[in-house]
């Protein structure tokens, strides 16, 4: 039995075996929601929204995935939702995702690290189809359960699979042949 | 005379075989296109993990936050349990047409209620 098993036996009676779950899921969780959202701040208020959620309901927690799958799908769930409810205000919130990006650009020039271009193409993705190719291609996660996660039909998550592929692939062969054009 | 597409489980072996063939070709396109730099993004944006202490703390104050709820929820449907009992006590013994009235409108407004929720998660299933 490995550390995570034995805290998760003490899981319900031992809230430190909680706490310390949730400190050795932060790391994972933190950069799973920086890919999705691609926004520091928006990931770290999903990440701490996500802890709260998971003690709320740590009595629901059944014990068949792992408990970061669990984490995951409470976060995709909470960014659904989130997304949803600001449906309304899109204008605003691409103004926000253009500027989160230029943060992110930013912090990688001044670390002096390469910003590449497939980052900029998956950022561009809509985040309806950013989230399932990411759970599915990324993590590896099935359909049944992106689809569940995020509240829609499996023939849905199969099209915007489709439809974010897609539209990666076509980006990417633009900025390379512009790339190439430009030599 | 059954539509084989729309039923997994009568679909052929190969069938399913080339669409998990389908799966792998995409993920390897995408790890190809995307992966590398994923991986780098997760190297380049370490979080700063907060102390032990930082979580039990918050465990400790969900966990109390989540008793008074519970306590102030109770109290509550206690409150107005006993108020509806002793309505409905009083109409029973005072006016019984607008007690049955009452129930009547109840049953319809829960009706409506369910209804209504229905109606909106059908919706949201089918435009999603």
């Amino acid at each position: 039995v490995n550390e995570e098993d034995q805290l998760l036996l003490r899981l319900r009676k031992d809230p430190q075996a909680l706490a310390e779950l949730l400190r050795q899921n932060y790391m994972f969780l933190y950069k799973y929601m920086l890919k999705v959202t691609m926004n520091r701040t928006l990931a770290e208020d999903l990440v701490q929204d996500t802890m709260v959620r998971a003690i709320e309901k740590i009595a629901a927690y059944q014990g068949t995935a792992k408990f970061s799958t669990w984490l995951i799908a409470i976060a995709t769930r909470l960014y659904a939702d989130s997304l949803r409810k600001r449906k309304r205000e899109r204008h605003w919130q691409e103004q926000e995702r253009a500027q989160a990006l230029r943060s992110l650009r930013y912090e990688a020039g001044s670390r002096q690290a390469d910003w590449p271009e497939a980052l900029d193409a998956l950022a561009g993705l809509d985040p309806g189809n950013r989230v399932p190719i990411l759970l599915k291609y990324y993590y590896g996660y099935s359909q049944d359960e992106i689809a569940d996660w995020l509240d829609i039909p499996a023939g849905t998550v199969k099209s915007r699979l489709h439809n974010g592929l897609k539209q990666l692939r076509k980006e990417l062969k633009d900025n390379d042949e512009q790339s190439k054009s430009s030599i | 005379m059954t539509n084989k597409v729309n039923r997994p489980f009568n679909r052929d072996r190969s069938e399913l075989e080339v669409e998990r063939e389908h799966e792998h070709e995409h993920e390897a396109q995408f790890r190809e296109m995307v992966g590398g730099p994923l991986e780098a993004m997760d190297d380049l944006f370490e979080p700063e993990v907060p102390q032990a202490a930082w979580f039990a703390e918050l465990v400790i104050v969900q966990k109390k936050e989540i008793r008074r709820k519970m306590l102030r929820d109770l109290l509550l449907f206690w409150i107005v349990g006993c108020l509806a009992l002793g309505l409905m006590t009083l109409l029973i013994t005072q006016n019984v047409i607008v007690f049955l009235l009452l129930q009547l409108f109840a049953m319809a407004g829960a009706g409506v209620f369910i209804g209504r929720n229905e109606v909106r998660r059908v919706k949201r299933e089918w435009t999603h």
